[in-house]
């Protein structure tokens, strides 16, 4: 078992994401209404953060050693 | 505000912060170097900011929410002030994205729950939530030795698979009585959907992800009891335990429903 306290540049982003957006109080407004939801949020970080052979095609968004 | 401007919502807080010289309870800049400030509602006191309408308004958020390049500055400078505000009192994390025109429109929004998130915040006062995941490091099911016929290998195949199968079984057995464990010791505890490889970035699959609410008093209880399932049941079948936090209540923020409270439960039940 390892405990982690996290600094919060540490954190990682879908640790983040799984909190910010799939927690939280949920207030109403526009821009709730309007956003999909965590899925989508969750299916544009997948495609980007995916190991690079498993989406070969988006090669160009991550930066390059 | 100023013009061009759009107010983000980062929390609330019981309105005793008001009370306090501000920089004791937020820090002085959040999401891209931007002032946070507090805003009275009753008995609630609301973290906020203020963000160039370009940039972080409606139209940002529609265009850049699936992107992390955008994303992940906003996520972290959300959780940075909102770690900062949990260090000085208690707060309910407020979802992304919380973006509003002005004050006067989430303050009437926030308005109309300001009983049920100041019976919330009393709910969440005095813990931490912390996080659990549980990875699957080494799979403890047998392997078949290395079959001489196709008969044998259909026999071993198939034996493979039954030994799997209950392999899995086992685990979701001993996870189910982890979790328990962990709950027993929390005053809530919430199941989350396990995050997969991509988003991980993990080549071990994640078996459970789980955030418990729990008092500060009882962390130390909590992290033996973490210990004690974690050598008891994970890892003799292979998988590994991380705690991580503590966190802001994030798992434990939004209201309860009616009837599905449990320290917040008017109790007796009425009229349900």
């Amino acid at each position: 078992m390892t405990i982690e306290t996290p600094v919060t540049e540490d954190v990682a982003l879908v640790d983040l994401v799984d909190r910010l957006i799939g927690g939280g109080v949920v207030i109403g407004g526009d821009i709730v209404l309007s956003l999909a939801g965590v899925d989508l949020v969750y299916l544009g970080l997948r495609l980007v953060l995916a190991p690079a052979h498993e989406v070969p095609a988006l090669h160009g968004r991550r930066p390059r050693p | 505000m100023a013009e061009g401007h759009v107010v983000h919502a980062y929390g609330v807080a019981p309105a005793v912060v008001l009370d306090v010289p501000e920089h004791k309870v937020v820090p002085p800049t959040g999401i891209a170097g931007t002032p946070v400030r507090l805003l009275a509602l009753g008995e609630l006191a609301v973290v906020v900011g203020d963000l160039p309408e370009e940039g972080f308004g409606e139209a940002a958020w529609r265009e850049h929410a699936e992107d992390p390049d955008w994303l992940e500055p906003v996520a972290r400078g959300h959780h940075e002030v909102l770690q900062a505000v949990a260090a000085a009192t208690d707060v309910l994390p407020l979802r992304l994205p919380g973006i509003y025109r002005d004050d006067a429109e989430l303050q009437g929004l926030l308005g109309g729950q300001e009983e049920p998130l100041t019976r919330r915040l009393q709910f969440v006062a005095g813990h931490d939530e912390w996080g659990v995941h549980v990875h699957l490091v080494e799979d403890t099911a047998e392997e078949a030795p290395e079959a001489t016929s196709g008969r044998d290998y259909l026999m071993q195949r198939k034996a493979q698979v039954a030994g799997r199968d209950a392999a899995r079984e086992e685990r979701q057995r001993l996870l189910t009585e982890a979790y328990a464990g962990l709950a027993q010791v929390s005053t809530d505890s919430v199941l989350n959907r396990p995050q997969d490889r991509a988003l991980s970035g993990r080549e071990d699959p994640m078996l459970l992800n789980s955030a418990h609410l729990v008092a500060k008093e009882a962390q130390q209880q909590f992290f033996a009891r973490a210990d004690e399932v974690s050598r008891g049941l994970l890892e003799p079948a292979g998988m590994v335990m991380e705690i991580s936090g503590p966190w802001p209540p994030y798992n434990f923020a939004a209201p309860a429903a009616d009837g599905n409270g449990a320290a917040d439960d008017p109790g007796p039940t009425e009229g349900r």
